[in-house]
């Protein structure tokens, strides 16, 4: 079942566009990978699903909600944090977190103590005087404490030290195996690459793919290195098809093969001369996303 | 302009210097046009023999030179509007030099370049010297061009003196700012410390006559030093001398202090103090029955400060019941005076029936309903929609209250009532403040003109709240909303003043909400006026505008 459907979603400012043509589905469970460089209109996606902004046209649904009719509803059942966090800064932790309860008409107390213990985070302080990671923790909890069905997070780690972000993989991890939804905006591959089930990344104001995880995986390339007896002729590994690009070092004994998908036809390539020495290297997911954020290989979905 | 840190400094405030300008030059004018007015009438001679001479010194009124232009500006001019605005503009100034940036979190930024902070700070205290004198500047250019026509009679060299004696007033403030900033690292802190010494200060010196044990603190004001003598007609004081040296020896204290001082923490590093608290500490929650709302949350927002706007208004209020007895013991000066005027100067103060000056209600109006009380009320209404919403909006945060499970319109509904509620908790204050005042002060005011006076301004506060909030909604900015509010508050506020006397203006007075409010009755004579049923309509209508437009459009980004 979908928990988030958008169809041909649209947001304009004035003549700027914001998102075009969003067609996404996001699937009850998963932890869903949201990815783009900076302004490709993520948060414009999230803003207009939490109906903070008016689609400039397309429609889109959340839990089978119209995201502008069903919207108090949709937040209801909706834990949110946002990219660029504020706060009210003269409240204290608590504070802040039990004003947010108070709105939900739920007493969230028992979770907060939790939560916060968790994540090691002293709430009697005033906002103002948390360090990001703190106040990104604060944040943190006020998405978590009502244990929403859907979890909408913009950049969820910024600020958070390795300890804190392992320990966060961990809740989301928990919050999959209950059965809820996880909306994931990040920059920190390493982490969607871990956590996300599916990927979908924008660019341009535009989704460009949407993908597991592991078929993302099946798009690496590696880099293959072979040391021969002699040289070989350049020629033989050119031109196979899984390989798209050849560099010859030490005086050309050696080659570099960049190498798509399987590494098979190139070893049976390279039996037939006197290999003395193999080594291969799979790029990660990083270098996948990067190349798609550049659009250098936005066809190759 | 952003090479250096001194051009940088000018560069923020150009905006803000070009308003002091501006506001500066109109207040010379418009003070400087009355003198023809008092230089000429026989009447104002008479009230002046007859006010009791302490009470004249406290305002600064020297009955010798009074009626000369040399007496009138500084009396009019230099002993109080002049310095109100050049010491407001210096402790905003100074407060910007250190305090203000540390606590944004740029200093760190700043003083992360090769600079030195020695000369960080000194570049911004010299450019605040130079933003500073543009008020000076402003009085003695526009003194000077005045000078002939209007026949004030001063000499190039007194208006020079003066000017510089007013200029060094504000620095010393602004010096003190500087230093307490550098001392605190709080913007807060250092205004509050450099404005209190500044009214504490002028108490000392005004009142002085009034009081023995100010004898002493009278010699070491500033104030005393600054008008110890009238500058105009003697341009040599060894006050200026004293002014001069105390704000360069805290101008110094507050680069000293700077330089040792740990950026972004609670104390500076004195010499003896070792300093290792954090500024953080541990808060119970405070007052969580308040929380349980988007309304309650925005009382709590308030739960002290609207202390500060019911004293503000209040001790306006109680001051003006405590003039009434001298002055109807003067009632004959003051008849003299309201016959010798002309009725377009009061209008100008939004006096439409000058004639009921010599009434407690009108009176008492004239000083707290009918200009400073309605400002007030304005900035408290006008300013709460803009830090409710458009500063929310703004920073993002109504991002966060709008991703919980409530209908847009209840939050802004949930925030436009309480603060209804908050002006009518101040509008009941100032019902009970007036009725002890009327108690004490034996002023013979009806209950019911009492209540009608303070709801009348609650309304008219309301209207101007409604409005704003109109125009943020509209406009999704809430710098445009405050803009246009204010000048449409001027504008009306003019329209019934000048209205009442200048026929061309009369056809559209009517359409002024102060017209409802005051017309030609002072608030404290006429009950609960149906007109104010008007106010109260164009308070609804803002908000429903605002309620409709809300609901769908894009929070700002």
């Amino acid at each position: 079942m979908a928990v988030i459907n958008t169809q041909g979603l649209t947001k304009f400012y004035g003549d700027s566009p914001g998102i075009i043509d969003l067609d996404l589905e996001v699937r009850q469970g998963e932890i869903f990978g949201f990815l783009g460089p900076n302004g490709a209109g993520k948060s414009t996606t999230i803003r207009t699903l939490l109906n903070f902004l008016i689609p400039t046209r397309g429609s889109g649904t959340v839990f089978g909600l119209d995201i502008q009719k069903g919207t108090v509803d949709i937040r209801r059942r909706t834990g949110y944090l946002p990219g660029d966090l504020a706060m009210y800064d003269r409240m204290t932790g608590r504070e802040f977190l039990l004003y947010f309860a108070n709105l939900r008409g739920m007493d969230t107390s028992k979770k907060v103590a939790e939560l916060s213990e968790r994540f090691e985070l002293d709430l009697d302080r005033r906002i103002k005087d948390y360090s990001t990671g703190n106040r990104q923790k604060v944040g943190l909890v006020n998405a978590f404490m009502h244990e929403p069905e859907l979890l909408i997070l913009d950049e969820p780690t910024a600020g958070l030290d390795p300890l804190m972000q392992q320990e966060f993989q961990e809740m989301l991890e928990e919050v999959r195996a209950e059965g809820r939804t996880v909306f994931l905006s990040s920059h920190v591959l390493p982490e969607v690459e871990r956590l996300a089930d599916r990927v979908g990344i924008v660019r341009e104001q535009r989704l460009v793919t949407v993908d597991s995880v592991e078929a993302f995986k099946g798009l690496s390339r590696s880099t293959v290195t072979i040391r021969f007896a002699t040289v070989p002729e350049p020629d033989r590994f050119s031109n196979l098809d899984s390989v798209f690009d050849v560099d010859t070092r030490n005086g050309g004994d050696t080659l570099v093969l960049s190498v798509e998908g399987s590494i098979d036809a190139v070893i049976k390539q390279a039996a037939q001369c006197e290999v003395l020495s193999i080594s291969t290297r799979a790029d990660d997911l990083e270098d996948v996303f990067l190349s798609f954020y550049s659009g250098a290989s936005s066809d190759a979905s | 302009m952003l090479r250096s840190v001194f051009t940088k400094t000018l560069y923020d405030f150009r905006r803000q210097a070009m308003g002091w300008a501006i506001g500066t030059g109109v207040l010379t004018t418009w003070l400087v046009s009355f003198y023809p007015i008092i230089r000429d009438s026989d009447e104002m001679a008479d009230l002046f023999e007859q006010m009791p001479p302490q009470m004249m010194s406290a305002f600064g009124i020297d009955p010798d030179t009074i009626l000369t232009g040399a007496g009138y500006l500084s009396g009019q001019l230099y002993s109080f509007m002049g310095p109100i605005l050049m010491i407001a503009f210096a402790v905003s100034l100074g407060t910007a030099v250190t305090a203000t940036e540390e606590r944004n979190n740029t200093l760190d930024m700043l003083l992360a370049a090769p600079v030195s902070r020695i000369r960080v700070i000194s570049l911004k205290l010299a450019a605040s010297v130079l933003l500073a004198s543009v008020v000076p500047v402003t009085m003695a250019v526009s003194l000077l061009v005045l000078n002939e026509p209007v026949g004030l009679r001063l000499s190039v060299v007194g208006i020079i003196s003066m000017n510089v004696a007013l200029l060094l007033l504000g620095l010393l403030f602004g010096a003190i700012t500087a230093a307490a900033g550098s001392l605190t690292g709080k913007p807060g802190s250092a205004r509050g410390i450099a404005l209190t010494l500044a009214v504490l200060t002028w108490f000392a010196s005004a009142f002085e006559p009034f009081f023995d044990w100010l004898a002493i603190p009278n010699q070491v004001s500033p104030f005393t030093w600054y008008v110890g003598q009238n500058l105009f007609l003697e341009p040599w004081s060894m006050g200026l001398i004293w002014i001069a040296l105390t704000t360069m020896v805290i101008a110094g204290s507050s680069i000293w202090l700077f330089t040792r001082r740990d950026i972004a923490t609670e104390l500076a590093v004195l010499p003896d103090t070792a300093v290792t608290r954090r500024r953080s500490r541990t808060i119970s929650p405070r007052r969580v029955t308040l929380l349980r709302s988007v309304a309650g949350k925005t009382m709590w927002d308030r739960r002290r400060t609207i202390f500060y706007w019911m004293g503000g208004i209040a001790s306006l209020l109680l001051v003006t019941f405590a003039a009434w007895p001298a002055l109807a013991a003067n009632a004959v000066a003051m008849e003299a005076m309201v016959n010798a005027l002309p009725t377009e100067m009061f209008a100008m103060f939004g006096m439409t029936n000058p004639e009921s000056l010599s009434t407690p209600e009108g009176f008492i109006s004239s000083r707290a309903y009918l200009n400073m009380g309605p400002l007030i009320m304005i900035l408290f209404t006008v300013g709460g929609v803009s830090s409710l919403l458009s500063k929310e909006e703004q920073s993002g945060v109504l991002d966060m209250v709008a991703s919980n499970p409530l209908p847009r319109r209840t939050v802004l509904l949930h925030k436009v009532g309480a603060l209804t509620l908050q002006t009518a908790l101040i509008a009941l204050f100032l019902v009970i403040v007036a009725f002890a005042g009327n108690a004490l002060w034996d002023t013979g005011l009806v209950p019911i003109n009492m209540i009608g006076a303070n709801v009348g301004l609650a309304l008219l506060g309301l209207f101007f709240g409604g409005m704003a909030l109109a125009v943020w909604s509209l406009t999704q900015s809430g710098g445009t909303a405050v803009a246009i509010t204010s000048a449409f508050a001027v504008v009306t506020y003019f329209v019934n003043g000048l209205g009442s006397v200048v026929d061309s203006l009369a056809v559209v007075r009517p359409l002024s909400p102060f017209y409802w409010y005051i017309g030609d009755t002072p608030p404290l004579a006429k009950g609960i006026d149906p007109l104010y049923g008007l106010l109260a309509l164009g308070a609804v209508i803002g908000t429903a505008i605002a309620v409709w437009r809300f609901d769908k459009r894009d929070l700002a980004v």
